[in-house]
């Protein structure tokens, strides 16, 4: 009997011993190509078409190319918009780091009961209304078709938030994540 | 064999076995140490002859001792051992004698503060306090970081609950050195968020010395060194097993824990111990809300072997550790406003009910280690030890949200990932008293590499660290011990890492010198004195050079910089203790720690952009900044059945350069409690209850605007504890009950990096059974 404990001892020890540890994956020269499982977003463009004239005005980008990473954004342009004049805002999100760029916007509208974009205008005379509704119950604006109206000339800034409302969608900014927030300086003349 | 008369003042037992030779002065006393309350040998015991002060000796590993050349008489020992009361013992020599002495076990209800003397421990000059018997039983269940909390000096630093790590004296992480079962831990410890992977279960002992203690251990351990020792394995053939079940009202949480161990009746040399741990804990409640997937899960196994030959000892050792753990939802951002948002809401956005579901984000942590020893007792004087280890790390962080694409969602890869392999060995040469002098000498090398995947943060890398150290130790009387110790270590580092689509390989060599010296005063039976100072520092870690990336919990960047210097530091520390047996116990420690180039992250001027938002960053700088500070811990016994136990520690924490405060440094606490021990009653014994509160106040002295939120206030706590012990016919049934926050308060640590998002655990009592059982022939 207490041979056989001994003897189930000893092989279990060395059995742990054996098949417990795990291998050292020795790949230490060679640094993985960093990988975001989350596909981040590197760029942001704000498509502005006349709705008078159903022509395309102007296309306002800001462009971070490293996502996450440190580094400054490469392109944040300023809005320049006419007085007293109505546009329709298409937003579009990619990822650049791929090639060719993922549009995350899709990914957004798939997941249109989840996201909800936010347009805060501070020092200058903008009106927003959305143009598009998810399937929520009651429905709930997306935000990637808008309409902007322009009032009178000044300069301020227009910012968009993105969030990410998993489950917790209710049409208030304060919930969720932020997956976009920028801040566009805004001339109107 | 005649028997012969042995007299014990305070102790028991003696045996004794001798064939009478003749009457000249080359008798040998031989004599074996154990504590009367486990028959535990006790190694490393100091025996002071008082007739023939040269004979002093101390024990070896086994509690064995020898005297030779003694003439006939009687003599007086001496003998002490940090875990039992002192003891004298007179022995009657008329031929050569072999004794058996057994020593009172002191009682652990407080933490004493505790003098060591053995090589795989620090200089015994250093101050020690220590965790072990009934006080290890009342922590049973928690994780590391809180069970050591409950010493003087030392605190927690928290991500939620079931992340904590230790800190003492204001510092951790990189500072501190955890020596799990004699081999330096290697995990991913440069995270504040990255706890220490060990399971308390393994231990019968946790022991933290304070002050630093490179000269034995190498870098890094500036701060002090946290042992977690499990007990020697039973040297009496037979079986003992232990099994421990431990509850928590809190957060459903469930503990099973058991130890096996066996040494043979025919092969006595050699013996073994297996060891498992279970744990399941759901979702967290505060006192107005619980806390979404806080939950965790965790198994953990060991098996260990000896062999005890009469030359050498031989142990291999394996380890495995395997846990979950859920992170607060709530406390992973997108970016600034919504950090301001959070600290300005009463109740976070994301409170749930209670569930044992563990869902994104969430941590899964794995480490195992295997260690093969071998001592070899060259003569009695002389004995080498030879140590190999390899530990294997890996850590894989999930976000909170998953990919958005469902094939990618699928493959349920972490964001986040290292894995970590780290080679060590040592080898040791230690004597016994030789000259009064006793001491030890030795070279310990490691080979470490570290690669990642997933997400950024810090780079693959190749460490070798070679050193070489010496400590000595004069044992002059009963009076003064002194020692010294030196050591050299050299470390290289080469990293490997994508810059600009390019591999870069960047070197990095650091060496220095480490020292200490110290001395013990017994300044009379009641009053003792440690001294120690001494010269340490420390390398820059993979993270302070290169880190580059986000932290979701605290919405902030860390960067690091790849032209930081050596850490080093002067420090000092001295603790007065005064013991009078079953009346009064005093320590009072004061530390100072002097650094060149501390190593902090400092806010940047210039928060970075990303599409998410402005981000404040943080990047790793160096500054001379000084630590010091106090701890104190008083023990009364108003009666034999009343004790009043205190405790309170102050630390102030400066940056020289700045003129003002480090930030993340504990607050000044104190705590109070009293205990009533009944009197044993038949098969009962250990029946106690007590009370106790907790103190800490508002830490005021942070540096000037740069956190996120001012620090909380302070907070007042109470708690009640409870044990009972029966014996049964083959062991002993044990009960112990505590409960934390039992009023229910609502109140945040500033230590716990949750406390922008979520208040501190409410009430909890934790119920905890232990059978322990033990066979053997006689």
């Amino acid at each position: 009997m207490k041979n056989t404990i001994i003897a189930l001892s000893l092989i279990a020890t060395i059995g742990f011993t054996i098949t417990g540890c795990k291998k050292d994956d020795d790949l230490v020269d060679v640094p993985q190509p960093v990988v975001n499982e989350q596909e981040i977003i590197t760029s942001m463009f704000l498509m502005l078409t006349d709705s008078a004239t159903n022509t395309p005005f102007d296309t306002i980008a800001f462009r971070d190319l490293d996502g996450d990473g440190s580094n400054a954004p490469v392109q944040w342009d300023t809005i320049r918009l006419n007085a007293n004049t109505t546009y329709l805002m298409n937003v579009l999100l990619l990822n650049e780091i791929p090639n060719p760029a993922d549009t995350i916007s899709n990914e957004v509208a798939e997941e249109a009961n989840d996201h909800q974009f936010f347009y805060n205008i501070a020092g200058i005379s903008l009106t927003h209304t959305y143009l598009d509704q998810d399937t929520n119950n009651p429905p709930l604006p997306i935000g990637l078709v808008n309409k902007i109206r322009t009032g009178a000339a000044g300069t301020g800034t227009f910012q968009v938030v993105l969030k990410h409302q998993p489950g917790t969608k209710d049409g208030q900014q304060t919930t969720g994540d932020s997956d976009v927030d920028v801040t566009f300086q805004t001339i109107i003349q | 064999m005649i028997n012969k008369l042995v007299t014990l003042l305070i102790g028991l037992v003696c045996f004794l076995v001798v064939p009478a030779q003749n009457d000249s002065c080359n008798y040998t006393l031989t004599a074996t140490l154990s504590d009367n309350e486990h028959g535990e040998q006790l190694g490393y015991a100091t025996i002071y002859v008082v007739e023939l002060p040269k004979k002093s000796t101390q024990t070896n590993d086994r509690g064995q001792f020898i005297i030779k050349g003694l003439c006939s008489g009687t003599y007086t020992l001496v003998c002490s051992h940090l875990n039992c009361e002192r003891t004298t013992v007179k022995v009657v020599v008329t031929g050569s004698t072999s004794i058996q002495i057994v020593m009172p076990h002191h009682e652990h209800t407080g933490s004493t503060v505790v003098v060591s003397d053995r090589s795989d421990r620090p200089p015994v000059s250093q101050t020690r306090s220590e965790i072990s018997g009934r006080q290890l039983d009342f922590v049973r269940g928690q994780n590391l970081g809180q069970a050591v909390a409950s010493l003087p000096g030392v605190t927690v630093v928290q991500t939620g609950g079931n992340i904590a790590k230790p800190v003492i004296h204001g510092m951790h992480s990189n500072r501190l050195l955890i020596l799990n079962n004699g081999v330096r831990q290697e995990g991913q410890q440069w995270g504040i968020e990255h706890a220490p992977e060990i399971d308390p279960f393994i231990a019968s002992r946790i022991s933290v010395i304070k002050g630093a203690s490179a000269v034995r251990y190498g870098s890094d351990a500036i701060a002090g060194v946290i042992l977690i020792e499990p007990g020697d394995i039973r040297m009496k053939p037979g079986i003992q097993g232990e099994f421990n079940a431990v509850g928590f009202s809190n957060n459903g949480e469930g503990n099973v824990a058991a130890i096996w161990e066996h040494r043979p009746e025919k092969y006595r040399a050699f013996a073994y111990r297996v060891q498992g741990t279970y744990r399941r804990g759901g979702n967290y409640a505060t006192p107005n809300y619980r806390l979404n997937n806080t939950g965790v899960e965790e198994y953990n196994f060991s098996a260990n072997a000896v062999y005890n030959h009469r030359r050498f000892d031989a142990d291999i050792f394996f380890s495995q550790f395997n846990t979950t753990i859920g992170i607060f939802s709530g406390a992973h951002l997108g970016n600034i406003t919504d950090l301001y948002e959070a600290i300005n809401s009463s109740v976070p956005e994301e409170t749930g009910s209670f569930s044992y579901r563990l869902g994104r984000p969430y941590q899964q942590v794995y480490h195992e280690l295997l260690k093969a020893r071998l001592v070899y007792y060259l003569n009695e004087d002389w004995k080498i030890r030879i140590q190999y280890a390899r530990q294997y790390n890996r850590r894989f962080e999930y976000d909170k949200h998953g990919p958005r694409n469902d094939s990618l969602a699928a493959l349920n890869r972490p964001d986040l990932s290292y894995e970590l392999t780290t080679h060590s060995a040592e080898l040791i040469a230690e004597h016994n008293m030789i000259r009064r002098m006793t001491g030890s000498f030795g070279v310990s090398g490691s080979y470490q590499f570290n690669t990642y995947a997933g997400r950024f943060f810090i780079p693959n890398y190749r460490a070798e660290n070679v050193g070489a150290w010496w400590i000595e130790r004069w044992n002059g009387d009963s009076i003064l011990t002194l020692e010294a110790g030196i050591r050299y270590d050299i470390r290289h580092m080469q990293v490997f890492m994508w810059e600009n689509n390019l591999i870069i390989r960047p070197q990095h060599q650091f060496r220095n010198f480490s020292a200490t010296l110290g001395a013990i005063v017994r300044y009379s039976d009641r009053l003792q004195f440690n001294i120690n100072g001494g010269r340490a520092w420390r390398a820059p870690a993979p993270n302070e050079l290169y880190s580059n990336g986000l932290h979701h919990g605290a919405a902030a960047f860390e960067l690091g910089d790849r032209n930081l210097e050596t850490e080093a530091a002067w420090n000092a520390i001295a603790t007065a203790t005064w013991h009078e047996h079953d009346k009064l116990d005093v320590s009072i420690t004061g530390y100072w720690h002097y650094f060149d180039n501390f190593i902090y992250a400092t806010p940047q001027d210039q928060p970075i952009v990303s599409i998410r938002g402005a981000f404040p960053a943080f990047r790793f700088t160096q500054n001379n900044a000084t630590l010091y500070g106090t701890d104190v811990q008083v023990g009364y016994h108003l009666n034999p059945h009343v004790q009043i136990i205190s405790k309170a520690a102050l630390l102030r924490a400066k940056n020289r350069d700045t003129k003002d405060w480090l930030i993340m440094m504990p607050a000044d606490r104190g705590s109070a409690g009293v205990n009533y021990h009944f009197s044993d009653k038949g098969n009962w014994s250990d029946l106690m209850i007590g009370c106790n509160a907790q103190y800490v106040n508002k830490q005021f002295r942070v540096p000037y605007g740069v956190d996120f939120a001012p620090p909380p206030n302070a907070y007042f706590l109470v708690g009640f504890e409870a044990s009972a012990n029966k014996k049964l016919k083959t062991g002993s049934l044990l009960t112990t009950i505590t409960i934390t926050n039992a009023l229910n308060q609502s109140y945040r640590d500033y230590l716990n990096r949750f406390r922008y998002y979520a208040d501190e655990i409410g009430f909890n009592v934790r119920l905890h059974v232990k059978y322990s059982f033990e066979i053997s022939k006689n």
